[in-house]
Parts: C-alpha cells; structure tokens; sequence
C-alpha cells in the first residue's frame, strides 16, 4: 500500500461516514477492502466514529435505569407474560405497557468551552436560485391550520396569527421596500453576503439578506417602510429578494422553508407585494394572509383581502379571499377550502387507552385494531414511557396519555394502514422525544407522496405536532410512512379530518 | 449490600435489589458497548436488554466471576445481535459497504481489556485537539448537523468541512495508535 493509495483509501472511508459517498466511490471503497490491512483499516475508523460518539454523550442517570429495568421485570414476572416477535409485523400486535428506554441526553464531556447545544435544524436544503425560475408560478399558502369550531390540543408549529396589523407610515419621505427587524423572539439568524449571525433587533434588512428562525419558540417580526408586516414563524427561512429588474418597484420575499404570517399595508397596483415559494407564487394588493411551505406542499390562508394563489407546474391559479385557504401539493387538486370546513374523522392512540382530547375522542390501540388499523414496524422496541418529567408545553392528563404511548420502530421505517372514506383528508401525528435530544429524524410520506422531509428532531421532552398533511383517500385506505433518516422512529398518536371543498 | 448479597436477595424474589447492580454497573456497561454498535441510539437500548437477560439468568451466574465481565458478555451477544440485525436490513437494501462493515464489526467484537485503554486513549487525544477541532467533532458527533451546516459554523463550506473532519479522524487514529504503542501494549487491533 502506497501513501496516496492509503491517503485516498482515508478519504473515501471518512465520505462514507459522513454519508458523502457517490455511487462510483463506494464501489471503488468495496473494492480496496478486498485488501485485508485496508479492510481492517475500515473497520478501526468506523470503531472509532462511534467511541467519538460514546466519548461525547452521558447515558441516562443510573435511577432512571434501574426504574426502567424495575418495571421491565415487574411487568415480565407479571400474569401476563408476553413477548415480542423481533421479525416484521403485518398487523398490530398485542403489546402491553413496557418499560420504555431512559432518556439520553449528549453531553460534549471534553470540551468545556462549548456552547450549549444549537438548536434543532431542520434538514431542509436551500435550493433557491434568487434570478432563477422564482417568478414561476404557485404560492399556497399556509393551509387553515386553525379551524374555528374545531379545537385541538395545544398546537405547536403553523398556528395562524393574524393579529398583526400593518402600522401606517409616517409623513416623511421613505422607501416602500424598505425593511428592518421590528421584533425578534428565540433563535434566529440573519445571513448577509455569507456572514451568518445572530438576528438584531432594528437591523436592516436589505435585498438578497436571509432570515432564519430556528426552534419551535423562535420568530422573527420585519417591517417595511410603508407599514408591511412579515411575521416569520418558527423553523422557517427565508430571504429579502431585490437588486434585479424581475424585483424593481415591488417588495418580493422568497420563502424557502417554514411559515409567514403577513399584513399587507396597500400597494399600488402595478407594483404587488409578492410572495414566492419552491412551488408557488402569490401576489397581494393589500391583505392579511398566512403562508407556510414545506418540501411539496405550500399552503395559503387568507384573512382580509384577496390573493392569486398560483401553481407554479402547471400555471393554475385560483383567488383565495378572506375566510378561505388553498393549497399546492402533489396529488391534490389546486382548489379553495372555507376556513372550518374540517372535521375530525378520527384519532388514534398508538399502544394507549381510548383518550378524550379537546372534545374529540381518540381509538384505543385495540379499537384501532378493530377498525382495521395495521401497523408494519420494526417490534423490538418498547411502546410506553412514563416518567416524571413534565413534556413541554405542558398537557393535560388525557394528551399525556396519548404522548406516553407510541409506535416504536428499531432501526426501520414505520407504515400505518388506516381504512379512511374517500375524499379529501388531513392528517396530523405527535411526536414525543423522551430518549435523546435531536436524536431522530424522518421522513412523513402520504399515500406515496412524499410530505415533508427532516421531521421529528426536538430537544429533550419536548413534544409536538406534524402536519396537517393534505391528501386524497381513493381506494379506502390511507397510507401513511414514516422513513427512518436518523434514529428510531417514534409516532405517538395520529388524527384524520375529512376536508370539506368548494371548487370556484 | 455488596454484588454477592443483591443478587442472592434478588434471588429470594426481592427485585429492588438488581437495582443495586444495576445502578453500579450501568454506566461501565454503557461506555463498554457504545463504541460496539451501528448507532449510539441502540447502546442505551442493549443496555437495558443486557441488565434483563442477566436478570433472567441470574440463577445460572457463577459468582466466582466478577459481575461485570458476565455482564459484558452477555451485552456482548446483544451487540451482536445488533450488527446481524444490521446486516441483514443492509443486504436487503443492497448496501454493500454496511454489510461489509457488519461482518468486520462481527469479527472484532470481542471482550478485550484493550478497550478501557483505547477509551483512554482517545479521551486524552480528544482533548488535544484545537479549539476548533473540538467544535466541528462537537458539530458532527453531538450535534449531528450536515457537512454544509458544519461549514457554515466554521465559516467554510461543506466540502472544505469534510476535509476538516478527515483530517481530524486520521489524526486521531494516529494518535490513539501512538499512545497505545508507548503504553506498550502493541498496535490495536
């Protein structure tokens, strides 16, 4: 072995621990641990990722160990001993209460100046080229993610807040496409000519500058000259567009990932505010509205005003006026809905009891296995969790039942088959973290659409609510995967809403 | 109560006394089996399944052995468990490399008192690294972020990010290497 061959030998092995490798590379990898001193090369580097990784975390506190290993044994000694199979199962099995992993939170041991931890990124990728084909078509925004008439527990991520109101400007002479940050809350960052830093209150915020809330807590508030007001909501980004002829004379927001809300102040009528996403474009006169996207979907709810909502595919548009949303995802016809045109179908409580929450009664695992609900997972996990740790936000007895059972899948995807009636539907999923801080990541896919990519990464403890995903049910049966990208998937429980549509 | 006197009241039905083991030996169980598996989540998960299957087996203990190596045995058939679960999901998706690593890891899961030392090794290596050596391991181990994001935290891009971490691997496996060779205990295996 020569020192290049070791040195590239070196490198393809680090790419493939860092999940960098091409497909030719890893043949050519493949290839060099034929050798046997490269083959054990192999395996010493990849020993050493994962002692780097054990150097780095703490393990649980040793009580909290030997509380689980208590009830595991009292449950096992108990009358009703039963195991699991570790091989696939098609349909829901019977499983019983469990002791449930500790909670792991990493620690960096070795590095006393470290900072506390960042917080959750999700895995979202900037594709946007600022001159590129942005004035395609299509901005739906945020889909009515409140319905009035319809409570839910305690929402997390994408809640409408319309209570902004454009302030009017003043007298003196000003730039309508002017903007600064008005009001920042949690983790937020700016970025400006490749310089990334914390976002500071009353910084300007000029053409091609990005914005970006991190964190389920974090927001960021942008005011225009001429009174606008964006409210960037948080995990979501998104960059000033100008500079260019295709922005001269109108304010252009690019939003890449996430949700806006928006009041927008007047503008004159050869110059709309507009509003462009990876799939859709809206241009606005003077309304309030809120916009939410996500990895093939974009979804659109307007409050005052009117807004052409456009898919950019295909070119189609629709006017989404006030008490009204829309939406652009695969799979679904571009169409305007009525704000409270939802209703609940249905709730389940992965391996829990039936639960009442916010008026709504939720399927215990056994109703659901009744109903026709199966579950394809990986077994070997344990499917409840109690401990005395509070989630965060704060829930009421009948949602901590829910959170403290879930759908566990070791190292694999999770399917779950719901027999659902025809027609347009929504669907929303809790996610509860009691292991490991940012520990999992995954994937949502629809009915072979895939919804939203990079979810599931929270901090300790934290619980939250994905979706709602908008899709439509046509042979029966919803069919729902969640794709392991990094650790074990969890899914506590699920909701269906049937959507009630207007065409126009 | 020391080891003998817990498990002989475990034995006598009192269940509260395994968690007098398992409080004094979970955490030299976790760092045993956490460089031994695919993913850190799963060392957690074998460690539980390893204090279960002693406490199953725990009339069959011989107690002229120390408590600890019965239990790293045991975690040690856990683990390899584990990489044949791993194996098996990687020939069925067809990722050659992760069986490849599989049947590596396979073959050198073994209980050897090279670990504890190598551990150290590392540890003390670590903590030589420069400031922000120690932040781009922190970014990629603890942190878990993509190459780009790791860039962007250390104001280079994803590539140069990757070279980065190159570098810092093969300078720590020369490190750790060197270290256990001035111990004297040979090169690692």
């Amino acid at each position: 072995m020569n020192p290049s061959e070791n040195l590239r030998f070196e490198e393809l092995v680090c790419a493939y621990l860092d999940s960098g490798l091409q497909p030719e590379q890893e043949f050519e990898l493949l290839q060099m641990i034929e050798n046997p001193e490269y083959a054990r090369l192999f395996a010493e580097l990849a020993r050493q990722d994962g002692e780097i990784k054990g150097t780095l975390a703490t393990p649980v506190a040793d009580d909290t160990m030997a509380g689980v290993i208590s009830r595991e044994i009292g449950y096992r000694d108990g009358s009703q001993s039963r195991r699991q199979s570790r091989v696939y199962q098609a349909v829901m099995g019977e499983i019983g209460s469990e002791s449930r992993r500790p909670t792991h939170a990493a620690m960096p041991i070795l590095l006393p100046q470290a900072q506390p931890k960042q917080p959750e990124r999700p895995f979202f990728h900037w594709t946007m080229a600022v001159s590129a084909v942005l004035h395609a078509a299509v901005i739906a925004l945020v889909i009515a993610l409140h319905f009035s008439g319809q409570r839910q527990p305690a929402p997390v991520a994408y809640v409408p807040d319309v209570s902004i109101e454009p302030t009017p400007p003043s007298a003196a002479q000003y730039n309508p496409l002017e903007a600064k940050i008005s009001h920042v809350t949690g983790d937020t960052f700016s970025i400006q000519d490749d310089n990334r830093k914390q976002t500071l209150l009353g910084a300007p915020l000029n053409d091609n500058d990005i914005v970006e809330t991190l964190g389920t807590k974090s927001s960021v508030d942008i005011r225009f000259t001429d009174g606008t007001q964006v409210n960037l909501r948080p995990d979501s980004r998104m960059r000033k567009l100008g500079g260019q002829e295709a922005y001269a004379n109108s304010k252009c927001i690019y939003l890449e990932r996430g949700t806006l809300n928006a009041a927008v102040a007047p503008q004159p009528a050869h110059a709309p505010m507009r509003m462009i996403t990876p799939n859709a474009e809206a241009m606005i006169l003077g309304t309030k509205f809120q916009l939410a996207t996500y990895p093939g979907q974009t979804q659109l709810e307007v409050t005052e005003g009117l807004v052409k909502f456009t898919r950019l595919s295909d070119g189609k548009s629709v006017d989404v006026k006030a008490g009204f949303y829309a939406i652009v995802a695969d799979g679904v016809d571009l169409a305007v809905y009525p704000r409270g045109s939802r209703r609940f179908m249905k709730g389940i409580n992965f391996f829990g009891p039936a639960v009442t929450i916010d008026g709504m009664r939720w399927m215990s695992h056994e109703e659901a296995k009744i109903d026709g609900v199966s579950l394809v997972y990986n077994p070997r996990g344990s499917n409840s969790y109690r401990a005395s740790f509070t989630p965060d936000p704060a829930v009421d007895a009948e949602t901590r039942k829910m959170l403290d059972t879930r759908v566990y899948s070791i190292d694999d995807d999770v399917g779950i088959y719901v027999p659902s009636a025809n027609g347009v539907v929504e669907v929303e999923m809790y996610v509860f973290e009691t292991f490991k801080p940012f520990s999992r990541v995954f994937d949502v896919e629809i009915n072979g659409v895939m919804a939203q990519r990079g979810v599931g990464k929270l901090p300790l403890y934290r619980w939250t609510k994905i979706g709602p995903y908008r899709t439509e049910v046509r042979n029966g049966m919803l069919h729902l995967k969640i794709h392991k990208v990094v650790g074990n998937p969890v899914i506590s429980g699920l909701t269906i809403y049937s959507v009630d549509t207007v065409r126009n | 109560m020391d080891d003998t006197e817990a498990i002989l009241e475990t034995l006598r039905g009192d269940r509260d006394a395994f968690g007098e083991i398992v409080r004094r030996y979970h955490r030299a169980l976790y760092y045993f089996v956490v460089g031994k598996v695919s993913a850190d989540s799963e060392a957690e998960d074998i460690v539980q399944k390893t204090f279960i299957s002693a406490y199953e087996r725990l009339a069959d203990y011989d107690r002229r052995q120390p408590i600890l190596a019965w239990l790293r045995g045991i975690a040690l058939n856990h683990c390899r468990n584990s990489w044949r679960s791993y194996q098996r999901q990687a020939e069925m998706m067809n990722r050659l490399l992760d069986v490849k690593r599989a049947e590596l890891e396979l073959d050198l899961l073994e209980d050897s008192p090279m670990d504890e030392r190598r551990a150290m090794a590392l540890r003390q290596c670590m903590e030589s690294l420069s400031e922000s050596e120690q932040k781009a391991i922190r970014l990629r181990f603890v942190d878990e972020l993509p190459l780009s994001e790791i860039g962007a935290q250390l104001n280079r891009n994803g590539e140069a990010a990757r070279q980065f971490l190159f570098r810092i691997r093969t300078r720590l496996h020369a490190c750790v290497r060197k270290r256990l060779q001035v111990q004297g205990q040979g090169t690692p295996r």
